[in-house]
């Protein structure tokens, strides 16, 4: 039955690749002809063919299929300068395409960049891209220009809190966004308490972030996809470019490996904030050690016609030591070994193989004691996609992964101590296979559908355990290597659709379903470095989300405006919150305190976007809800949660004054979050105890804030470029409350106030960039 | 001792912080019950106390509840009125209470009843109680205001019972005075530990030369700890550290505050000499 079941749509599914007619294909890579790095996502259109055309792929490929003829293509990527060819297609060709970026600054020339429509015409929606490059004059904390940061100024993007690098997605939380660089998971993507990000913005490449109609290709979290891709370095010319500022540095050198064939890209960024402590009076901070670094690296070799090679690597740490008797660091490590292969025009393949570890360490000691914490999560990926392109209305993708998971647990271990045996590693199989066709149906209507099957095998060597309703374990059992303790798998759907209303406007439906098998558990309210992962296990069941969403897309002047407004509600099963009380740190039986329930995020997102011209930025407004039911979390009714902030506003404004002198500000403005406050008093033991009715019942005030910063460019040439930049960030010094917390009054002890702490008022910064 | 290492983290990069003193406006709920009964070992007044929950910022005391009808049930299923005494107790003059015996409280105030039960684990003495002089690490978390003559470590040994889960409430009293500030929760279990003979450092406070000490050693049933463990929680963590306050995990039914526990408690006390 299910395989008759199957055949049959295996046979629906290949119904629109059976045309026959006399056709052939054009294909090749589109490159940035300056340093020739792929160009990800450029389009490739047909003049005579409205409804025919292509785009670049991950690793600037692409493939066209065109019935005999002549016919002028059009190459176009936002920003650069559009190519124009007449090609006869009476067979198969290969065309290598480079194009050039409009440079203003240089040349005194009208504005000829493509504005592109691709927000109107592509079926794909809720997609933030941006280009690293575009963002860097928008002002940030301490000039630490930082992808995050930016993407959390879009709709549906919202900050962990103040300054923090974590983010919540379309009402989810911080730990639903799967973060890839480079394909590898990167678990931990904050520096310093969550200040600052791990991305070095001088390493990278492409930023997308899917919010919903995440493609089928991707999968393991709830809420979002954030794809990092790095540079692969310059393939021309050498060269170096890198910045100074009161916080960091940074350095990038990049060049060829063999000119046009092969390239490498070394990257970067120590920051130094401790070395200020050296010249405190305190003795503590004197001796105090507090620092991050991030490395990345690449090289990529075309080690034939049809076959290329990638090595990348990112590694990153952040020491924070006191003396010599306290020691903690905490980071990430990947690396990515990638082989693409072209089989022919039509069929391209990419395999990789991929590395991530994410760890902290805390090291104690004094006299002859000395104790240590440690915790990881290591991953070994193998990971196969395929993009067969059809023919001009059919784009296939089709692959699989395997993940073998890590987990080791906190683990404590001293002079004296004896690790105790239930902190033992866990492992865990996680997997997925997809097939994903995006269709264009005619002119007006296309169609993108897919299907990603997962499953995840938490297995031995371990014990499982049950617990009753109060945390108590009930019964133990013990497995050998490899032996399955649970196995869950399941059917992630993605569809969307778009129909065009005309040339500047267009609808879009979008429904998915994802799954996640590895759940986050935080000790405290703002990200932390000792946070931990943990599996799905007999007693954890995976995060469901299910999202549908409905979109309108309009285009004015020309597409020099993008307008949109994107509705979505989303549905979120199996959802993790803690029981009364927990204490996850050093415990053995996490899985004990942790309470199941469900979830609902439902708002709406308007963005209006100029994207060209002497002033570029835009306008963000969301509005939204994010709710949470729990059987025993208030008593059961529907609260808020923590990230439930109903308006949303954003202003990002970039203005060149003059040639060399840029302009940007951007103000924000948000909802306090959901937060407990204490509703009544009484005493117990002697002790003044605050009264809780309600979780989430209150909100911290209204948070705005207005950050501005000027560039100046020192000078600009073909190959050389120097700039400044001065940045205030929280320019007109709002005190936004950080926390709220409740004392007793110094002069009445019988008094209780409430205290509000701020951070970061009038925060200047000031950084020197460079490149040669 | 983690979490504040955060913290210094944290306040060395930012210096830039500020904090000021604000107006929140708190809803006021309905008030609810608050039933704080603790039942001792041997013959004591049994005494249990009974409030309503008044205004977070308002100073005034909370409301003592004089009419609320009072009920020990005893392990052989015999039940003695807990008459009041005014100002919100009530009072079982001489009681008798044995270890290992399970009790039952049942308070009917207000339309409502609330039940607990607690079970009186087997007596565990204190053998001797220890110092050492720690030199500079004088204070302790539990305040001691940092006093630089504070350098004295207490350490109380106690044989516990093997095969029962054991929780154990330690509480000082320095020179008279009860030490009873949010830090000065001391407690703990032997699930890791269970039958041996313990040497328990009391970290929460240190103490200085000619100090008189008496070490109190509680010893009460899962459901206690419990509440004292989420109480001393909520009056240790502030809105940075804890992701979602909420009340102790209190051991009667109904939604009252509070709690009925039923302590074994051995004493011993000690002077610091040189």
């Amino acid at each position: 039955m299910l395989k008759t079941v199957f055949q049959t749509l295996t046979f629906l599914f290949f119904i629109p690749f059976l045309s026959n007619a006399q056709n052939h294909t054009i294909s090749g890579t589109i490159k940035d002809a300056r340093n020739g790095e792929d160009l990800i996502g450029a389009t490739v259109r047909v003049v005579e063919l409205k409804d025919k055309g292509a785009r670049s792929n991950t690793y600037g490929f692409y493939s066209l299929t065109l019935p005999s003829g002549t016919y002028t293509i059009e190459y176009q990527y936002m920003g650069y300068e559009k190519k124009i060819m007449k090609l006869d297609v009476n067979q198969d060709v290969k065309q290598n395409v480079q194009l050039s970026v409009v440079d203003r600054t240089i040349k005194d020339v009208v504005i000829k960049a493509v504005k592109e429509d691709k927000n109107v015409t592509r079926t794909e929606m809720g997609v933030i891209k941006f280009d690293p490059k575009s963002i860097e004059t928008v002002p940030v904390l301490f000039g630490e220009k930082d992808i995050i940061k930016t993407l959390q100024l879009t709709p549906g993007v919202k900050a962990a809190g103040e300054g923090q690098s974590g983010f919540y997605v379309r009402g989810g939380g911080v730990d639903q966004n799967l973060i890839l660089l480079d394909e590898a998971s990167v678990y931990n993507a904050s520096h310093l308490l969550g200040f600052f990000s791990v991305f070095n913005s001088d390493a990278l490449k492409d930023v997308t972030l899917y919010k919903g109609d995440i493609p089928a290709e991707f999968g393991g979290r709830a809420s979002s996809v954030l794809d990092v891709k790095m540079k692969d370095g310059n393939s021309k010319n050498y060269s170096a470019s890198g910045g100074l500022g009161l916080i960091s540095s940074r350095l990038t050198v990049e060049g060829p490996i063999v000119k046009d064939k092969g390239s490498f890209i070394v990257s970067g960024r120590r920051t130094y904030a401790d070395l200020f402590l050296k010249l405190s009076k305190d003795s503590l901070r004197k001796q105090s050690r507090l620092y991050f670094y991030d490395l990345n690296l690449k090289a990529n070799y075309q080690v034939t016609k049809k076959d290329r090679v990638f090595l990348s690597g990112y590694f990153g740490r952040d020491i924070f030591g006191l003396g010599s008797t306290f020691g903690f660091d905490w980071g990430n490590t990947t690396a990515t070994v990638r082989w693409n292969h072209e089989f022919n025009s039509k069929l391209f393949s990419n395999t990789s193989l991929i590395y991530s570890d994410y760890s902290y360490q805390i090291k104690a000691g004094f006299n002859d004691q000395e104790f240590k914490i440690k915790s990881s999560i290591r991953d070994y990926n193998l990971k196969q996609d395929f993009s067969w392109f059809a023919n001009s209305n059919n784009n296939v993708k089709f692959g699989i992964n395997l993940m073998h998971h890590t987990f080791r647990p906190t683990v404590f271990s001293g002079t004296g101590l004896t690790v105790s045996d239930t902190l033992k590693n866990r492992y865990a199989l996680e997997g997925g296979a997809y097939i994903q066709n995006e269709q264009t149906i005619n002119d007006k209507i296309s169609i993108k559908y897919g299907l990603r099957v997962s499953g995840f095998d938490y297995i031995g060597p371990g014990k499982a355990y049950t617990y009753d309703s109060t945390g108590k374990v009930t019964s133990t059992k013990s497995y050998e290597n490899g032996e399955s303790i649970k196995t869950y798998w399941g059917l992630e759907p993605r569809l969307s659709a778009r129909y065009q209303i005309n040339d500047v406007s267009s609808i879009k439906a979008s429904y998915n379903r994802n799954l996640q098998y590895l759940h986050l558990l935080s000790n405290s309210t703002t990200s932390s470095p000792t946070d931990i992962w943990v599996p799905s296990s007999n007693n954890v069941k995976p995060q469901i989300a299910n999202q549908v969403a409905l979109g309108y897309f309009r285009n004015f002047k020309d597409n020099v405006y993008e307008f949109s407004i994107e509705t979505y509600y989303k549905t979120l099963g199996n959802q993790i919150d803690y029981k009364n009380g927990a204490d996850l740190f050093l415990n053995t039986n996490v899985e004990a305190e942790l309470e199941y329930g469900k979830g609902r995020c439902y708002g709406a997102e308007f963005y209006l976007h100029k994207q060209s011209g002497r002033l570029t930025g835009w306008v963000s407004y969301t509005l939204s809800r994010s709710l949470r039911t729990f059987k025993n979390i208030n008593e059961g009714k529907e609260y808020s949660a923590k990230q439930d902030r109903i308006h949303d506003i954003a202003i990002v404004g970039m203005y060149e004054l003059a040639k060399k002198v840029k302009l940007s500000a951007n103000w924000v403005y948000n909802t306090g979050s959901a937060v407990t406050f204490p509703s009544g008093s009484y005493i117990i033991d002697g002790q003044k105890v605050p009264y809780y009715t309600e979780r989430n019942g209150y909100r911290m005030p209204a948070y705005h804030r207005l950050d501005v910063g000027v560039t100046w460019i020192r000078k600009k040439t073909e190959r050389r470029e120097s700039s400044w930049n001065f940045s205030v960030y929280n320019a007109y010094g709002r005190e936004n409350a950080y926390s709220i917390s409740f004392q007793q009054n110094k002069d009445n002890p019988n008094q209780t106030e409430a205290l509000q702490t701020s951070l970061f008022r009038w925060i200047p910064s000031i950084t020197y960039n460079f490149k040669f | 001792m983690f979490k504040n290492s955060l913290y210094i983290l944290a306040s060395i990069l930012f210096l830039s912080s500020c904090q000021k003193v604000i107006d929140v406006d708190l809803n006021d709920s309905n008030p609810a019950y608050v039933i704080e009964a603790n039942l001792y070992e041997g013959t004591n007044d049994f005494q249990v106390k009974i409030t309503q929950t008044t205004s977070y910022f308002g100073t005034s005391n909370p409301t003592p509840i004089n009419d609320a009808i009072v009920t020990l049930i005893d392990p052989s299923n015999v039940t003695h009125s807990v008459p009041s005494i005014g100002n919100g107790l009530y009072k079982l003059p001489s009681f008798s209470a044995t270890n290992n015996s399970k009790y039952q409280l049942i308070v009917t105030a207000g339309g409502k009843t609330f039940n607990a039960a607690s079970t009186m684990p087997f007596h565990t003495s204190i053998d001797s109680v220890t110092y050492e002089d720690f030199g500079g690490f004088g204070g302790g978390p539990g305040g001691g205001g940092g006093n630089p003559n504070d350098t004295y470590l207490l350490t109380t040994h106690f044989q516990d019972s093997i095969g029962i889960p054991n929780n154990y409430r330690v509480i000082l009293t320095r020179n008279d005075t009860l030490l009873n500030k949010p830090f000065d929760y001391y407690l703990f279990d032997d699930k890791i530990r269970d039958g041996q003979y313990i040497d328990a450092p009391i970290f929460t406070n240190f103490f200085s030369e000619g100090d008189s000490i008496d070490v109190e050693l509680l010893s009460m049933d899962a459901g206690v700890i419990d509440y004292f463990y989420t109480l001393s929680d909520i009056l240790t963590s502030d809105a940075n550290t804890s992701a979602a306050p909420a009340n102790p995990n209190s051991n009667f039914s109904n939604g009252a505050l509070g709690y009925f526990g039923a302590f074994t408690r051995s004493k011993k006390s000690i002077r610091i000499i040189k």
